[in-house]
């Protein structure tokens, strides 16, 4: 019967080299005996109490046992958790987007899609995303564990002032609108491809395309355009930090333009498409033609209005 | 009341952290073995665990500042630690480096 004793010398000894493990284990069986004979001399009530005692005061085998070993109790210690962590922060950012980008560019031009499929192209999109961010932590906390073990102990490369992150005083634009402004028109552009490629609506088991197909021969190209100079501007204004008169003119004119081609063509009855229409009249929804039309130019007519407000107040505080 | 108590208690801790080296060298240059250095350092106010001693008697053991033998005479074989002559120069020195301190401290208050 293996008793108490004998049950926590294992589990301390365990931990340890072979060469260790007879002497620590012979000595500690000693010094335990030793603790209990000195509690049964103060009054401990019984053997197996003062065994019990003793054992409570030595603690947790296992740091004992890293006493012993000298090994660390952490799995990333502080001379690498910075360097861990940074590496992390940076592979997370980049490599994360990238992948999640390309599944859902696959999902939603290459393969099969129809109204509900958009949800799907993204919810995978978005389980492809944490698989990768979960690799990514744990691989790159496994390497940084065995570094940590590994003798001898070497540098990973020592601090010096150029890793520092950029300076945000003083910048009146920060990275994430400028990150969230470029994102949302190559959201647009994505939108306005996929509809043409891989159109979700069918009508008569054809897919039809939401947007006018003939646009594609010339006013589409010059709307991407206006998209890609609108792109440009957030660049610029990106580096520049704030919005400058000069910016801010540029930008305004790219939004006029844009505003201008799109009402003109849904005037002329050429920005959506004839089927389209058609089918979603057919379907119940009679006035869609004119409805429709409304409610792009008053959209497009706000979103202008409220973005150049916002533009020339942050030109007048800058 | 207990907030300041654990305050002093960590300082208190740290402060015993480095000086219990000196007083096991010290102690040691009689043989002895562990469990009877720890009652005698807890006579003497040195109160330490024996979680931290025995692994702390170890690696003194490995830097070469103590020497062991098992001594099989009595039924209970035990471990005896000896301050090294390495141990002693080391004590010497962390004694020196002591009264030093000692010294700034008063001059500094």
């Amino acid at each position: 019967m293996t008793s108490l004793t004998d049950r926590y010398v294992h589990a301390t000894v365990r931990g340890l080299d072979e060469g260790q493990r007879p002497d620590v284990e012979q000595e500690l069986r000693g010094t335990i005996e030793d603790m209990v004979d000195a509690r049964l001399e103060a009054g401990a009530p019984s053997r197996e109490v003062a065994e019990r005692d003793v054992l409570v005061e030595l603690g947790d085998p296992m740091r004992l046992a890293a006493g012993y070993s000298g090994s660390p109790l952490h799995l990333i210690g502080p001379a690498y958790f910075p360097q861990w962590r940074r590496l992390v922060t940076l592979l997370l950012s980049i490599v994360v987007p990238i992948v999640a980008g390309i599944v859902l560019v696959v999902r939603l031009f290459v393969e099969d899609s129809s109204a509900g499929s958009v949800g799907t192209a993204f919810g995978g999109a978005a389980v492809v995303a944490l698989h990768t961010a979960v690799h990514i932590i744990c691989w790159t906390t496994v390497v940084f564990a065995v570094i940590e073990r590994s003798e001898p102990a070497g540098e990973l490369g020592a601090w010096n002032p150029d890793q520092l992150p950029e300076p945000t005083a003083g910048r009146q634009v920060g990275l994430g609108e400028s990150v969230t402004a470029a994102v949302m028109i190559l959201f647009t552009v994505l939108a306005v491809v996929w509809q043409q490629v891989n159109p979700p609506v069918r009508v008569d088991g054809e897919s039809v395309p939401v947007l006018d197909a003939g646009l594609w021969s010339g006013w589409m190209w010059v709307l991407l355009a206006l998209l890609g100079g609108q792109l440009l501007v957030v660049w610029l204004v990106h580096r520049a930090r704030r919005w400058t008169v000069a910016l801010a003119a540029a930008g305004l004119v790219v939004d006029l333009a844009f505003a201008a081609v799109i009402v003109g063509l849904v005037l002329a009855d050429r920005f959506f498409d004839g089927v389209f229409v058609e089918a979603v009249t057919r379907a119940g929804w009679e006035s869609a033609a004119r409805d429709l039309a409304y409610a792009t130019v008053l959209s497009v007519v706000v979103i202008i209005v409220w973005d150049q407000i916002d533009t020339w107040r942050r030109v007048r505080a800058g | 009341m207990t907030d300041d108590e654990d305050v002093l208690n960590g300082h208190l801790q740290e402060l015993r952290r480095g000086t219990v080296v000196v007083a096991a060298l010290a102690t040691l240059r009689t043989p002895g073995y562990g469990y009877a250095l720890l009652e005698t350092l807890a006579r003497a106010g040195f109160g330490v665990d024996a979680n931290t001693l025995y692994p702390l008697l170890r690696r003194l053991e490995k830097q070469g500042l103590l020497e062991a033998e098992w001594n099989t005479e009595e039924s209970r074989p035990r471990k005896f630690y000896r301050t090294s002559p390495a141990g002693e120069d080391v004590l010497a020195a962390l004694r020196t480096d002591w009264r030093s301190l000692d010294a700034a401290i008063n001059d500094l208050s």
